[in-house]
């Protein structure tokens, strides 16, 4: 793969082809994106798009996310807003609105979609699927940007792609029982109609705030993964990994498989707990071959648990970190802390369309239908429990979807199955959120600098939109995506509504999106 | 709440806040009242621009009056990122220009400062501003204020001075001297203030003739982060034709810089719509209109678009004062798109009214019984 040659604040620099600007950005030692609105500096956090932290400017455009931007010849990066008012660089009027229709829409690629879509369209069903991903995969399956897409997401794409449903690479922005709009790279808006809608769009990580949790280098577990599949260098790199939830160890494994200097894993569960789930891996071959192998990628590794992450500091980035476990503090030298715990579904989509909620989770029935007619959800939207379990899901609901309740059924005991196991792996590995480690002056909104100290008086449900008007919390670009699930488990706030867009989006798409039929351009 | 308090507020929008903070400013005990929680109806959809209108003499002698109580009281409020930046009424063609100088006219003839933009000094002001705009009125005294932190705020400082305000409370009806609520219960009071906004005249013990109040829809658009976009609140000069037409969808260019740099963008105006789900289409033309004045504003993100209903009455000046055979119970409402401004007057005519003592401007254009066949004129 070749190098591409691009300008950082003026200086040049080298990228890898496939690369995403964020891990372009960092493997030129710049961990500062941008100032927040407070001035202080911050980078990537979710590594997929969602927490809007790494947004830079590209080419004159300002707020793009650089983890979601691949890397191209002769491109200007900005990570101090500038000039930018000029139509940017090669910036083209964004095309008019592009029209589809399909019997069954599959939004996200990940497994749950990959599978829905292969189903649906083994059963003769048009079927279209989008992902704002350039390749299917979906999180645990990302493609590696410069060594290429997984096996499994390829050959799973392949057979949905034989059996006629075809990929598209958009964001969906909006969704109404009659449309589906979704923004293509290039900005230009797409609407489909269909009769059918399945949502497979997955999870995202959560984070307990506490102090430091900002400092550019204190990344998501599966940020991190994300941003080395990104083309981030991390050989050496001293890494701590902590917080809680099953997706750490598969994430500590991966970075020491890619070289990275492993501090420690601090893991916010029991030992007892984690071996409490023994007796049931060994009714399950293949998952207990996983877990060994898992196990032995991680041999040396210093592991804690009951550990709690206390506090990062450094200047600038995060220098040293120190955790609470075995009754006393350790400070540890760290060059990134991969922080998690646990994740949430993404469910805006779902509440966009009315669909009911269940504990963070879309509610669906026994063949994964919403609780409004037409819509399914298949994966970790409808509770979290691993690929397994999301490939079973999609499965289910592509048959569904496409009316092939026979079919679907079929699948259902092997679903009960996963979600048996899915259950045994949160009980060994999966803390409650506690505001233990919070200070009154721990940021809690990113996108608007929001601290607990001016929100933790919005107790209950009605906090969501009373703390939100006073105060500003939910109001920036990830549209409350990193606080909203932090606030719930704090402060007890319900789901604020969802308005479209759901995603930040440029007035010129908005544009030619709500265009009446004769007034294109 | 205290057990017969001289007024109680029904409604804690602005024009409900407003009147709290007057009424215990001047000794009274005041309760407020509101459903699920304070600023949360049109109130929190709103821009926030304080404008002085001259669409017709009583809207500007309000509006103008509300302006100057709202530099007095401005900065004793917290958080509401007050920002004097002023107003450019910005012109297309030499008609509209026209339209600024009757503007400056009335403006000098109403003692307040205004001056004439040539295009060269307009781009100098604004330098993103569509080139062929033909000029501009200037009116520096305008402001911006985040509107329901201005009510809230009014609120902390009628509670400080010893109102009480209570929310989870569903007003089914006023009347002379108390209110009814959903449980059948009576609040007492020794006025009652109704300001509840589009639902004020159906709590009326009965029909006022010929007044009315109808929800007109409205859509905003709010950008990321853009400093160094737009320094003044900019409306085109087609805008009273938008806010006076019968148009079914009328969109005119309003745009607002906000203190966090982002860019608020208005506004459309629709009656008779009864979801308030953001309209692909309208927002579409509101956008595209936004663009034909401020061109860079195509490529800048939108991070959330909603809508609010403005109270809208027949002839666009709000109800103000008594209502007709119901001693002791007041209205406050119907204030439009004017509301956050006019807020501050209409606060005081009532305090005023209440104490029975005259206003420092003539009260009876805006009298709920105006509408009535041989009324005052
Ligand atoms: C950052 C991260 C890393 C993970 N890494 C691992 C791992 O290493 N090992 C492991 O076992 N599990 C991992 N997981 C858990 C993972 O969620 C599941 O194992 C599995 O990927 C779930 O499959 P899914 O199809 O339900 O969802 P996902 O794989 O999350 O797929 C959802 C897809 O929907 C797309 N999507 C969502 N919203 C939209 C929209 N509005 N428009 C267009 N596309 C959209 C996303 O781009 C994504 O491709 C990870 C999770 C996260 C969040
Ligand atoms: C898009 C838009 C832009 C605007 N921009 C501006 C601007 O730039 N400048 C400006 O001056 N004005 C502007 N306005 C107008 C302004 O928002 C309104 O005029 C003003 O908010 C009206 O305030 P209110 O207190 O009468 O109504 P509301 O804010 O609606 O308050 C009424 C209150 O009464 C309560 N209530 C209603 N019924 C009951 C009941 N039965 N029991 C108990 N409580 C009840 C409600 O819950 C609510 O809190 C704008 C409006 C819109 C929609």
């Amino acid at each position: 793969m070749g190098d591409v040659l691009l300008t950082l604040d003026g200086r040049q620099i080298h990228a890898q082809t496939g690369a995403t600007v964020a891990a372009a950005i960092m493997n030129n030692e710049v961990m500062t994106f941008r100032q927040s609105i407070t001035g202080d500096g911050r980078g990537p956090l979710c590594g997929m798009g969602t927490c809007w932290e790494c947004r830079v400017t590209v080419d004159g455009r300002a707020h793009v996310r650089a983890c979601m931007e691949p890397v191209r010849d002769g491109m200007e990066i900005q990570t101090v807003p500038a000039a930018w008012y000029h139509p940017p660089k090669g910036w083209d009027r964004c095309g008019s609105r592009e029209e589809l229709s399909a019997d069954v829409v599959v939004v996200g690629a990940g497994p749950a979609g990959l599978a829905a879509a292969l189903a649906a369209a083994m059963s003769g069903s048009k079927t279209l699927v989008i992902d704002e991903n350039p390749t299917s995969g979906g999180q645990i399956w990302r493609a590696d940007r410069v060594a290429g897409p997984t096996r499994r997401a390829t050959a799973l794409r392949q057979a949905a792609e034989d059996a006629g449903a075809r990929f598209v690479h958009a964001s969906v922005t909006e969704a109404t029982l009659d449309e589906i709009v979704a923004v293509r790279p290039d900005t230009r808006p797409l609407q489909i109609r269909s009769t059918t809608i399945v949502l497979a769009t997955g999870a995202r990580e959560t984070w307990s705030p506490f102090p430091g949790w900002t400092l550019p280098g204190v990344v998501g577990a599966g940020g991190l993964q994300a941003l080395v599949k990104g083309g981030l260098h991390i050989r050496g790199r001293r890494v701590l990994v902590a917080g809680h939830g099953p997706l750490l160890l598969a994430v500590a494994a991966y970075l020491r498989r890619r070289g990275a200097d492993l501090v420690g894993i601090a893991a916010g569960w029991s030992r007892g707990r984690e071996r409490a789930l023994l007796p049931r891996l060994l009714t399950r071959p293949s998952k207990l071959r996983q877990a060994a192998s898992l196990l032995s990628s991680l041999r040396g590794v210093r592991r804690w648990y009951d550990a709690r992450l206390i506090s990062a500091s450094g200047p600038d980035q995060v220098r040293t970190a120190t955790i609470r476990a075995d009754g006393s503090d350790h400070t540890l030298d760290v060059d990134y802390v991969a922080y998690g715990c646990h994740l949430v579904p993404q469910t805006e989509l779902a509440r966009g369309l009315g669909c009911h909620i269940d504990r963070s989770a879309v509610l669906v029935n026994d063949l994964l239908q919403t609780s409004v007619d037409g819509v399914f959800s298949a994966g970790e939207a409808t509770g979290i429990g691993g690929v397994d379990l999301a490939l079973v899901e999609g499965t289910i609901a592509g048959y569904a979807a496409a009316g092939r309740h026979d079919q679907a059924r079929r699948h259902l005991r092997r679903q009960r199955r996963e979600r048996r196991f899915a259950d045994a792996v949160t009980r060994a590995f999966v803390e409650p959120m506690g505001p233990e480690s919070l200070h009154g002056d721990t940021v809690i909104c990113r996108c608007e600098d929001v601290s607990w100290r001016s929100l933790s008086c919005f107790e209950g449900a009605n906090g969501a939109r009373d703390g939100k008007l006073a105060t500003r919390c939910g109001m920036g670009p990830c549209q409350g995506r990193v606080c909203g699930p932090i606030n719930q488990a704090m402060l007890g706030w319900a789901h604020d509504r969802v308005r479209p867009p759901l995603q930040p989006t440029s007035v010129e798409t908005l544009v030619q999106r709500g265009a009446r039929e004769n007034e294109h351009d | 709440m205290t057990a017969s308090p001289d007024v109680l507020v029904v409604g804690a929008g602005i024009i409900g806040a407003a009147c709290a903070l007057r009424l215990t400013e001047e000794g009274m005990s005041v309760a407020v009242v509101d459903r699920p929680r304070p600023a949360g109806g049109t109130t929190a959809a709103a821009m926030g621009q304080i404008t002085v209108m001259d669409d017709s003499d009583a809207q500007g002698a309000l509006t103008l009056w509300s302006q100057e109580l709202w530099d007095a009281l401005a900065p004793s409020l917290s958080a509401i990122e007050h920002d004097p930046c002023g107003t450019l009424w910005v012109a297309t063609n030499d008609e509209e220009l026209d339209e600024a100088r009757k503007k400056e006219q009335w403006y000098a003839a109403h003692g307040i400062e205004s001056s004439l933009l040539h295009p060269g000094a307009l781009r100098e002001a604004e330098p993103h501003l569509n080139e062929d705009l033909v000029g501009a009125l200037h009116v520096p005294g305008d402001s911006v204020v985040y509107p329901p932190n201005a009510a809230l705020s009014m609120l902390e400082h009628a509670v400080r001075a010893g109102a009480t305000v209570t929310t989870g409370c569903e007003v089914r009806s006023v009347d002379a001297s108390h209110a009814v609520l959903a449980d059948g219960s009576r609040l007492h009071a020794g006025a009652v203030v109704c300001a509840a906004g589009n639902h004020t005249l159906g709590l009326l013990p009965r029909p006022i003739p010929g007044a009315a109040i109808r929800p007109r829809k409205g859509h905003l658009a709010i950008t990321e982060r853009y400093p160094g976009l737009l320094r003044h609140q900019v409306v085109e000069l087609g805008y009273l034709r938008s806010a006076h037409g019968h148009e079914d969808v009328s969109v005119a260019f309003n745009g607002q810089p906000r203190t966090t740099d982002q860019v608020l963008i208005g506004s459309s105006r629709q009656y008779d719509r009864t979801s308030d789900n953001v309209e692909p289409d309208v927002l579409a033309r509101m956008l595209a209109r936004a663009c034909r004045f401020i061109p860079a504003l195509a490529t800048c993100s939108v991070v959330r678009c909603w809508t609010g209903f403005r109270p809208a009455t027949p002839d666009n000046l709000p109800l103000v004062g008594p209502a007709p055979d119901a001693e002791g119970l007041w209205l406050a409402a119907g204030h439009e798109g004017l509301g956050i401004t006019t807020s501050l007057g209409t606060a005081q005519l009532i305090t005023d009214g209440i104490l029975g003592r005259p206003s420092a401007i003539d009260a009876a254009p805006y009298l709920p019984d105006r509408f009535a066949e041989n009324s005052h004129g």
